[in-house]
C-alpha cells in the first residue's frame, strides 16, 4: 500500500495488549497514550469527547474493528493510534462481534470536518479488508503496521 | 465540572453536532458504516450544557459563534489561532477567568 499523507505513526502510537476490558475504559487507555506521546494535556477531559461521539453512535464498524474518533481543542496534532484487544470488548456493534483493533482518530479543533472525515474513512478503508485487519492483530512490526495503515512510520 | 471544561465540552459538542448534521460529513460519516442515530440525545445535552453555562461565558459563546462559527478558539505561541494577532503580554494563560481576545473577540483556550 502507498504511503498517503497523514500523521506518521511511531511505536508509542500503539497499545499492543489494551488492559482494558470494557469500552469506556479502553478510550481511556487510549487518552492517556495520546497524552504520553503530546497530543493532549487532558486525556480525561478528551476521554469525555470521546464518550460523547460514541453516543452519537456507535464507532464499531463491524468485524471486530472500532474507529472511535473525535475533533477537539484538546488534541494538538492529527494522531492515529492503535490498541489491540485479545478478549475483545463490547462495543455495540450491530454485528455484536467484540471489538478487537480500535482506531483512535484525533483531530484539533482548527481541522474541517470533511478533512476529519476524510482521515476516519482512511483508517476505515485501511483496516476492513479481512487480510490487512487479520496483519493489523496479529503483525508487532511498528513499521508493517504503518505500512498497512498507509501512514508514514515515526 | 468547572466554567472553562463546560465551554470547551460545549465547543466540542459543536463540532460533533456540525458533523452529524452538515451535508458531506454526514453522508460520508453514514457511507463508512457508522450511525448516527443519537443525534437528538447529543442535542439535548448541548441543551443542558447550555443552560449550565453562567451567562457571560454564554453571550461571549454565542456572540463570537454567531459571527465566525466557533465561539472558542486555540492559543498558540501567544497567537489567536481565530484572527492570528499576536496578543498583548498583559494576557495570561489562565483558566482560571474568561479571556476573550480583543481583536475578534472569541473565547481564548490556553494550551
Amino acid at each position: 500500500m502507498s504511503i498517503v499523507a497523514g500523521p506518521a505513526l511511531h511505536p508509542a502510537h500503539l497499545i499492543l495488549d489494551l488492559r482494558s476490558c470494557s469500552r469506556d475504559s479502553v478510550l481511556g487507555e487510549l487518552a492517556r497514550q495520546a497524552q504520553g506521546i503530546g497530543v493532549t494535556q487532558e486525556p480525561g477531559s478528551l476521554r469525555a469527547v470521546l464518550l460523547m461521539r460514541e453516543r452519537l453512535g456507535s464507532t464499531a464498524v463491524g468485524h471486530g474493528l472500532a474507529v472511535p474518533n473525535a475533533r477537539s481543542l484538546l488534541v494538538t496534532r492529527p494522531a492515529l493510534l492503535l490498541g489491540r484487544s485479545r478478549r475483545g470488548v463490547d462495543w455495540g456493534a450491530e454485528d455484536c462481534v467484540p471489538v478487537r483493533l480500535v482506531l483512535l482518530v484525533i483531530s484539533p479543533a482548527e481541522t474541517s470536518a470533511p478533512c476529519h472525515v476524510a482521515a476516519v474513512a482512511r483508517a476505515v478503508a485501511a483496516a476492513r479488508p479481512a487480510r490487512a485487519r487479520q496483519r493489523l492483530f496479529e503483525s508487532d512490526s511498528p513499521g508493517e503496521i504503518a505500512e498497512l495503515l498507509g501512514v508514514a512510520p515515526g | 465540572m468547572t466554567g472553562w471544561s463546560d465551554v470547551v465540552g460545549l465547543h466540542d459538542l459543536d463540532l460533533l453536532l456540525e458533523e452529524a448534521r452538515c451535508g458531506g460529513a454526514r453522508q460520508r460519516t453514514l457511507s463508512l458504516g457508522f450511525r448516527l442515530a443519537g443525534l437528538p440525545a447529543l442535542e439535548r445535552a448541548r441543551a443542558r450544557l447550555h443552560a449550565r453555562l453562567g451567562g457571560r461565558w454564554v453571550h461571549a459563546y454565542e456572540r463570537a459563534q454567531r459571527r465566525y462559527g466557533r465561539g472558542v478558539v486555540a492559543v498558540r505561541e501567544r497567537v489567536c489561532q481565530g484572527c492570528f494577532i499576536t496578543l498583548p503580554t498583559c494576557a495570561t494563560a489562565s483558566r482560571d477567568s474568561l479571556t476573550v481576545c480583543e481583536s475578534c473577540g472569541r473565547i481564548l483556550f490556553w494550551r
